[in-house]
C-alpha cells in the first residue's frame, strides 16, 4: 500500500471546500438569519440536506485519498440513500418527510417544496456517491467510476453554463437539469476532483476530459435551448419585449456553437488518438530500449554529474562482480583501480568546468577493478547525455582481458618468431606479388652484402644475376597468370648476385603464402658456394679415383695375364725342346715384368706427389734439366738426337724440388720417347726463364707430335696415344699436370708444325710459401 | 662353317704373340691377321672379312668399344664370330660388348685353346 505522504493536494482541497461550504450552509439553515436570507437568498439555494450531502462527500473524498476506503464506502452509501430517496419523492410526487428530517426549513427558494433538493442536485449526489463508492470498492479509480463522475460533473457544468448564457429565466430549480448556482459550483469542484484523482493516468487524461465535458455541455445546452424555444411558442403567457432579438441571439449562438462543437470534437479525437499512440509507442520503445540494454554484450552504466551510478545492466554484474543493488547509488569510482579511483571526481569536476574530456566522446582503454580487487583492462566509451532534468553520462564498458591476453601472446610469439628468423643461418626474405622486398633477415645482409635498408622496398631482382634479373618479373606475372611455378614449392639451385657484383650459387626454396591482404612469397636462401666447390672437388676426386681403379685393375692385370700366357707357352717350348723359342718367350716375360714394375713405380710417384709435404727450395733449373736428360739417355740412347738448352746457368726457381724434378723428368722423357725415327735431325729445344712473376719451362721437339683428335685427352690418366709405342704407363702427362697444379701452376700443350711443345708455368716462388698450395693434398 | 682365318686386334705385342702361338698350336691351318688398334683393324676389314675376330678393349687411338661402334655402323658384312679378349673383368664392359649382335664370346686373357674351341663351336653350330 502506498504511503499517505505523497497524497495529491487537489482532492484534499476539493474535499475541504465541500466540507466547508456544506457546513457553512447547514449552519445558516440552523441559525436562520433573516438578514442573510433577505440579502443573499442564493445561499439557501443549497437546502440543508444538500449541505449535509456535500459535507459527507467531502469527507469521503479525503478518506479515499487517505486510503480509508471503508469510511468512504459508508459515507458514499449514506449520500446515495439520501439522494435516491429525494429522487423517488420527485418521481412519485410523494413526501417521505425528508425535508424535515433534520431541520424545519424556514425558507423556500426555487424548489417545488421547501427544503427539498432539486432533482438534478439529487441526481448529481447520487452519481458522485456512486463514483466514490465504486472507487472505495475497487481500491482505485476505474473506468466506470470515472464515467459516472464525468456525468455528475456534466450535470453541474450544464447548470453553470445555463447561468452564464442567461438561459435560465427564473429561479426554477425543479427542472431536470437545473440546480442552484452554489450547488452547481460545489458539484463542479467535487466532480473535477473525482475525475482528476484515483490513478496516475487520470491526470494525463485531463485535456481529453475537459474537451469532452465542454462538448457534452454544449450539446446538452443546445438541446435545452431548442426545447425552451419551442415551448415558448406554445406558451401564450410567456412574453417579454425583444423576443425577436433573443431568437436571433439564440440562432447565432447555435451556429457558433456548432462550429465550436465540430472543432472541439475534432480536437478531442485527435488528442485521444495521439495520446493512445504516444503512450503505446513510448511503452514499446521503453521496452525495446530496456531489452537492448539488458541483453547487450557490453556493460552499460549511467551516472549523474556527481558520479553516482543511476543504472547498470546485467552485464555489468558479470564484468565487475558486484550485484546491481551494490552498484546502484554508489559513486562510479568504486569500479576503478587507483589512481583513477581517487582522480575520477576531479575529472568530472574538471570536465564540468572546462569541457576538457578525458574519455567522453572518444573511447579508450582504461582499467577496471572487480569486486574481488582484481584489476583488468577495459574498453570504455562515454557519452554525455543532456536530459530535461539534468546531465548524465552513459558509459559502455567491455572487458578486454581476453583480447589483451591474446594481443600480448600474439606479440610475444611474433617477437619469438622474429628472433628465430633474424638469427637463422639461412637468409629469409619475403616479397609481395610485384616482387618488392618486404622483409629480410640478418643472414640476407651477410649473404648478399647489402644492408637491410638497401634491400627493403626494392625489387628482388637486384639480388639476381642475368638472365634471372631480367626475367624475374616475367616469372612472377606468369605464375600469377598460369600457376606454373619455376621454383615455388620445389626449391632449387639458382644463382645470386652480391652487392659487389659477384655471382654465387645458392639454394632457394620459395613458399607462396596467402594472406588476407594478398599474396606474398617467402624465400629461404642458403649460400652454397663452399658446398658447391667442395662438391665439384669431390666429384672430380671421385671420378679420378674411379678411373684410377679401373685403369689399375686393367693395366696392372694385363701384363700379369700376358705373363701367365707366356709361361704356358714356355712350358710347351721346354717340353718340345725349343730352346730358341723359349729364350724369346722368357725375354718377353722379362719385359712384361719391367713394364709392370715401372707402372707401379709411377703409381707410387703419383701418390707421393699428392701426399708428401715439401718445403720450397731454390732449385737450379739447368742442373735439374741436365740430370733428367742424363737419366733418359742412359735408357734411350740416341746418338743422333740434338738437345739445345736455352737456360741461364744461374737461373733458379723457388719451388718444391721433388715435384719439380718429376715435371722436368716427364717433359724430357716424353720428348725423347716420342721422337720421329724417320727424322733426319731430331732435336729438343729446352727453355726456362722467369718473367712477370711467372717461371716458365718449355720443352719443344720435332717428334711424332699428338694427333688432333687426342689432344683434349692429353693430360688425362692412363691415356696412351701411340699404338706402336706401348711402353708408357699412360700416367706420365697426368702426373705432370698434377704436379704443376700442386705447385700452383699449369701445364699446357702447343702443337707445332712438326712435333710438340709442352709448357709448364709456375708462380714465382715466395720465401714463406708452405705446402698449403697443394690442392691434391 | 670352318674357321679359316682369325683377326687379332690388340696393342700389346706380347698378347699378339700369345694369340698367334695358341692359334697355330690349335690349328696350324688358320690364318692369323694382326691389328694393333681399332683403326688398323677397320682398315684391314675393308679389304677382307675373317671368319672370327679376337678383340681387346683397352687400346690407344681407338679402343675396342669405339671399334665396335664403327664396325656396326660402317660395315654391312660382319665376321661371323667376334670374341672379346680382355683383362677387364668389369660386368659393365661385358654387358656393353655383348649388346652387339656379332659379339658372341667374352673371354679373359690369356687366350687358350679352350677359348678357340668355343669359338669354332659357335661358328660351326
Amino acid at each position: 500500500m502506498k504511503p499517505n505522504l505523497d497524497m495529491d493536494p487537489a482532492p484534499l482541497l476539493a474535499g475541504a471546500y465541500c466540507i466547508l461550504a456544506g457546513a457553512g450552509v447547514a449552519a445558516a439553515w440552523l441559525v436562520e438569519p433573516a438578514g442573510l436570507a433577505a440579502n443573499v437568498p442564493a445561499i439557501f439555494g443549497m437546502v440543508f440536506n444538500a449541505a449535509l450531502g456535500f459535507v459527507l462527500c467531502g469527507v469521503a473524498l479525503i478518506a479515499a485519498e487517505a486510503r480509508h476506503l471503508r469510511v468512504t464506502l459508508v459515507l458514499a452509501t449514506l449520500v446515495a440513500i439520501l439522494a435516491g430517496l429525494t429522487l423517488f419523492e420527485h418521481a412519485a410526487g410523494a413526501d417521505l418527510g425528508l425535508t424535515r428530517l433534520f431541520v424545519d426549513p424556514f425558507l423556500d427558494i426555487g424548489a417545488g417544496m421547501a427544503g427539498r433538493m432539486g432533482p438534478s442536485t439529487a441526481l448529481a449526489f447520487l452519481l458522485s456517491a456512486l463514483a466514490l463508492g465504486l472507487r472505495a470498492l475497487r481500491g482505485r479509480a476505474s473506468r466506470a467510476a470515472t464515467s459516472i463522475a464525468f456525468v455528475a460533473l456534466l450535470v453541474a457544468v450544464i447548470s453553470l453554463f445555463g447561468y452564464v448564457l442567461g438561459l435560465d429565466l427564473a429561479d426554477d430549480w425543479t427542472g431536470l437539469l437545473r440546480m442552484s448556482p452554489i450547488n452547481a459550483v460545489s458539484f463542479t469542484v467535487l466532480g473535477t476532483a473525482l475525475l482528476m484523482t484515483g490513478d496516475a493516468a487520470s491526470r494525463r487524461r485531463l485535456p481529453f476530459l475537459a474537451a469532452s465535458l465542454a462538448v457534452a455541455a454544449y450539446m446538452a445546452l443546445l438541446v435545452i435551448a431548442y426545447v425552451q424555444l419551442s415551448s415558448q411558442e406554445t406558451l401564450p403567457d410567456f412574453d417579454f419585449s425583444g423576443q425577436m432579438d433573443a431568437r436571433r441571439t439564440l440562432s447565432s449562438l447555435i451556429l457558433i456553437s456548432g462550429t465550436v462543437y465540430v472543432g472541439l470534437v475534432s480536437y478531442t479525437a485527435w488528442s485521444w488518438a495521439r495520446y493512445r499512440r504516444s503512450s503505446a509507442s513510448l511503452f514499446d520503445s521503453q521496452n525495446r530500449l530496456s531489452a537492448v540494454i539488458d541483453n547487450a554484450v557490453d556493460g552499460i552504466i549511467s551516472i549523474d554529474e556527481r558520479g553516482t551510478i543511476l543504472s547498470v545492466n546485467p552485464v555489468c554484474e558479470k564484468i565487475f562482480g558486484y550485484t546491481r543493488a551494490e552498484m546502484m547509488g554508489e559513486n562510479v569510482r568504486m569500479l576503478m583501480p587507483e589512481p583513477y579511483r581517487s582522480e575520477h571526481d576531479g575529472y568530472l569536476a574538471n570536465y564540468a568546468r572546462t569541457g576538457e574530456a578525458k574519455v567522453i566522446g572518444v573511447g579508450r582503454e582504461v582499467e577496471g577493478r572487480r569486486k574481488d580487487g582484481s584489476v583488468f583492462p577495459l574498453d570504455l566509451a562515454v557519452a554525455r547525455v543532456e536530459l530535461s532534468d539534468g546531465l548524465i553520462y552513459t558509459g559502455i564498458v567491455r572487458d578486454i582481458s581476453e583480447r589483451r591476453r591474446l594481443i600480448d601472446a600474439l606479440a610475444e610469439s611474433r617477437e619469438r618468431l622474429a628472433a628465430v628468423i633474424d638469427n637463422a643461418v639461412d637468409g629469409i626474405i619475403s616479397i609481395d606479388a610485384a616482387g618488392t622486398i618486404t622483409s629480410v633477415n640478418k643472414a640476407c645482409e651477410r649473404i648478399f652484402g647489402y644492408a637491410a635498408q638497401e634491400m627493403l622496398g626494392e625489387n628482388v631482382r637486384m639480388l639476381m644475376p642475368e638472365p634471372y634479373r631480367s626475367e624475374h618479373d616475367g616469372y612472377l606475372s606468369n605464375y600469377a597468370r598460369t600457376g606454373e611455378a619455376k621454383i615455388i614449392g620445389v626449391g632449387r639451385e639458382v644463382e645470386g648476385r652480391r652487392k659487389d657484383g659477384s655471382v654465387f650459387p645458392l639454394d632457394l626454396s620459395v613458399a607462396r603464402i596467402e594472406l588476407a591482404g594478398g599474396v606474398m612469397y617467402s624465400g629461404i636462401i642458403r649460400d652454397i658456394s663452399e658446398r658447391k666447390s667442395q662438391e665439384t672437388a669431390l666429384l672430380e676426386a671421385n671420378a679420378e679415383l674411379e678411373e684410377f681403379a679401373y685403369r689399375t685393375s686393367h693395366d696392372l692385370r694385363s701384363p700379369i695375364a700376358s705373363s701367365l700366357g707366356l709361361l704356358g707357352i714356355s712350358r710347351d717350348m721346354l717340353a718340345a725342346g725349343d730352346r730358341d723359342g723359349l729364350a724369346g718367350t722368357l725375354q718377353r716375360l722379362e719385359r712384361n715384368f719391367v713394364r709392370l714394375d715401372k707402372m707401379i713405380q709411377n703409381i707410387i710417384v703419383l701418390t707421393r706427389t699428392k701426399l708428401v709435404p715439401e718445403e720450397d727450395q731454390e732449385i737450379n733449373v739447368r742442373a735439374t734439366v741436365a740430370a733428367a736428360l742424363d737419366a733418359v739417355s742412359q735408357i734411350e740412347g740416341n746418338p743422333r738426337l740434338q738437345v739445345n738448352l736455352a737456360i741461364d746457368p744461374e737461373l733458379t726457381f723457388r719451388t718444391k724440388p721433388t715435384k719439380f724434378q718429376v715435371i722436368v723428368g716427364n717433359l724430357v722423357s716424353n720428348a725423347v720417347k716420342y721422337q720421329d725415327p724417320d727424322e733426319e735431325c731430331p732435336r729438343i729445344d729446352i727453355e726456362a726463364a722467369t718473367r712477370d712473376g711467372v717461371s716458365r719451362l718449355s720443352v719443344e721437339d720435332n717428334g711424332i707430335g699428338v694427333p688432333p683428335d687426342s689432344r683434349q685427352m692429353l693430360f688425362k690418366m692412363f691415356k696412351r696415344l701411340h699404338p706402336d709405342r706401348s711402353f708408357g704407363s699412360g700416367l706420365g702427362l697426368y702426373i705432370l699436370r698434377k704436379n704443376a697444379e700442386a705447385l700452383g701452376g699449369t701445364a699446357r700443350y702447343e702443337p707445332k708444325e712438326k712435333g710438340s711443345r709442352f709448357i709448364v708455368e709456375l708462380p714465382e716462388g715466395r720465401r714463406s710459401d708452405g705446402d698449403e698450395l697443394d690442392p691434391g693434398g | 662353317m670352318a674357321m679359316n682365318s682369325i683377326l687379332v686386334v690388340d696393342d700389346e705385342e706380347n698378347d699378339q704373340f700369345i694369340c698367334e702361338y695358341t692359334i697355330r698350336k690349335f690349328d696350324p691351318t688358320i690364318e692369323v691377321l694382326k691389328a694393333y688398334d681399332g683403326s688398323e683393324a677397320l682398315a684391314l676389314l675393308r679389304k677382307t672379312t675373317p671368319d672370327a675376330i679376337i678383340l681387346d678393349i683397352n687400346m690407344p687411338v681407338m679402343n675396342g668399344f669405339e671399334f665396335l661402334d664403327r664396325y656396326a655402323v660402317e660395315f654391312t658384312v660382319h665376321a661371323p664370330v667376334v670374341a672379346m679378349l680382355t683383362s677387364s673383368h668389369l660386368g659393365q664392359d661385358r654387358e656393353r660388348a655383348m649388346s652387339y649382335y656379332f659379339v658372341k664370346n667374352y673371354f679373359e686373357k690369356p687366350l687358350t685353346s679352350e677359348h678357340l674351341a668355343v669359338m669354332r663351336a659357335t661358328l660351326e653350330g
